[in-house]
């Protein structure tokens, strides 16, 4: 006879058995060999399903915010020294980042006011990197007939907005280019198609810092290392 | 990872560059905004670099560990921001963005498997694999998922279940098995 908890484990390897059920479940898994099978089966696939996201290449400027509070946290860490970064027996199951704290405790009054200000200074940099500003200026430019787009900025970010912007033709992808003053147009890895209504949210996943004009074409699947076709938009950088 | 456990930027940074489009992907499939993935996918790594020490390899690729992890954040960041219902009001007006051509013949195998993920998920019929992207990409639970159907709980189970079988012979070889 099939074990009662049987149809549990389906949402449970996708996270989706919330609340008490979850707890009730574990508890069963524990002592079901059945559903511990089951779990080891369906958790495969459910590992796979990450996959089915359409492959969208993060910003630049994330990996930029990221590796700067990664450099930050190492230099403390060196600078701290190897007892930084040794779990002691109290604070077994700690993170490295938590037992890197710890030595504040240890440290007699002024190197730790002194470390202090290196990590309140750090904490600071960390929140000016992630945070961005707030002035974004706007821009209307050029689109196909009955469609429109605006460029907005903010800093080196830039983002299209399409209203009634006609789909790409079959198999092809629009793409967004990068022009500075006379030279080639530049490509990004922004490529997109609009939605049925014919809108369109589209951030440049490239940094604008130095652009004088953005422009789209259509592309192949994939996109072009050059344009293969006239813009069908565009708009100029105030 | 040895590397990553000793607090080493670069091995981190190798380990980024290797699975942050992977990571973004779904984290914006997940919360359907660009600003709710840059978070995830933030507090994802850095929680990764705070707690390297915690990847256990018997366990699967490192891959596999970091997308759990990503998931986890992205229906933490929904259930927190209730990023739900503005998701569900503008589905239809998020427009696809596509990675590009690959440079690597490991992105265009990764692409290959993706394609075979996606065809093996579409192939599921409609109540199954609408019941599996709820509760996955959608981060609702079985009881929500039931709710918004107008179901039983007991079929929203019994459907995911019957998906991820029919998925797992799809999917064959595909699915990892762990070490």
């Amino acid at each position: 006879m099939a074990c009662p908890h049987r149809d549990d484990v389906g949402p449970w390897v996708l996270g989706a058995l919330g609340g008490d059920d979850e707890r009730v479940f574990a508890e069963h898994l524990a002592g079901c060999a059945e559903c511990t099978a089951d779990v080891a089966q369906l958790k495969m696939v459910a590992d796979a399903l990450p996959m089915a996201a359409p492959q969208v290449v993060p910003p630049p400027a994330l990996k930029a915010r990221i590796m700067g509070a990664v450099e930050s946290e190492a230099a403390l860490l060196r600078a701290a020294g190897p007892e930084a970064d040794r779990p002691a027996r109290a604070e077994r199951g700690q993170g490295r980042f938590a037992r890197w704290l710890a030595p504040l405790g240890r440290l007699r009054p002024v190197p730790a006011a002194a470390l202090a200000t290196v990590i309140l200074a750090v904490g600071v940099l960390v929140g000016v990197l992630a945070s961005g500003g707030d002035d974004t200026s706007t821009t209307r430019g050029f689109a196909p007939q009955g469609a429109q787009v605006a460029l907005h900025v903010t800093g080196d970010h830039g983002r299209l907005d399409f209203t009634g912007m006609p789909a790409p033709p079959a198999g092809r992808v629009y793409q967004v280019w990068l022009v500075h003053g006379d030279r080639a147009p530049r490509p990004t890895h922004t490529l997109f198609t609009v939605a049925h209504d014919g809108r369109a949210q589209v951030d440049i996943l490239e940094s604008l810092k130095g652009t004088d004009k953005v422009l789209v074409t259509d592309e192949p699947a994939g996109g072009s290392r050059a344009p293969t076709t006239q813009p069908v938009a565009g708009a100029t950088l105030t | 990872m040895q590397l990553v456990r000793e607090g080493d930027p670069r091995a981190f940074e190798v380990v980024y560059d290797r699975h942050s489009t992977a990571a973004f992907s779904l984290a914006y499939r997940m919360t359907g905004r660009r600003g709710a993935a840059e978070d995830v996918v933030q507090e994802a790594f850095l929680s990764l670099w705070r707690s390297g020490a915690r990847y256990d390899r018997t366990r699967g690729s490192v891959r596999t560990w970091v997308l759990g992890i990503v998931h986890h954040r992205a229906i933490d960041a929904l259930r927190r921001s209730m990023v739900h219902d503005r998701r569900r009001a503008s589905d239809e007006g998020i427009e696809e963005r596509f990675e590009a051509a690959e440079r690597t013949d490991a992105e265009a195998a990764r692409r290959q498997e993706a394609e075979e993920v996606r065809t093996a998920l579409a192939a599921l019929p409609d109540d199954q694999s609408r019941a599996i992207e709820l509760a996955y990409f959608g981060g609702f639970s079985h009881s929500e998922i039931a709710a918004m159907l107008e179901m039983p709980i007991g079929t929203v189970k019994g459907r995911i279940r019957l998906g991820l079988e029919k998925l797992r012979g799809q999917l064959g070889e595909l699915v990892e098995v762990p070490a």
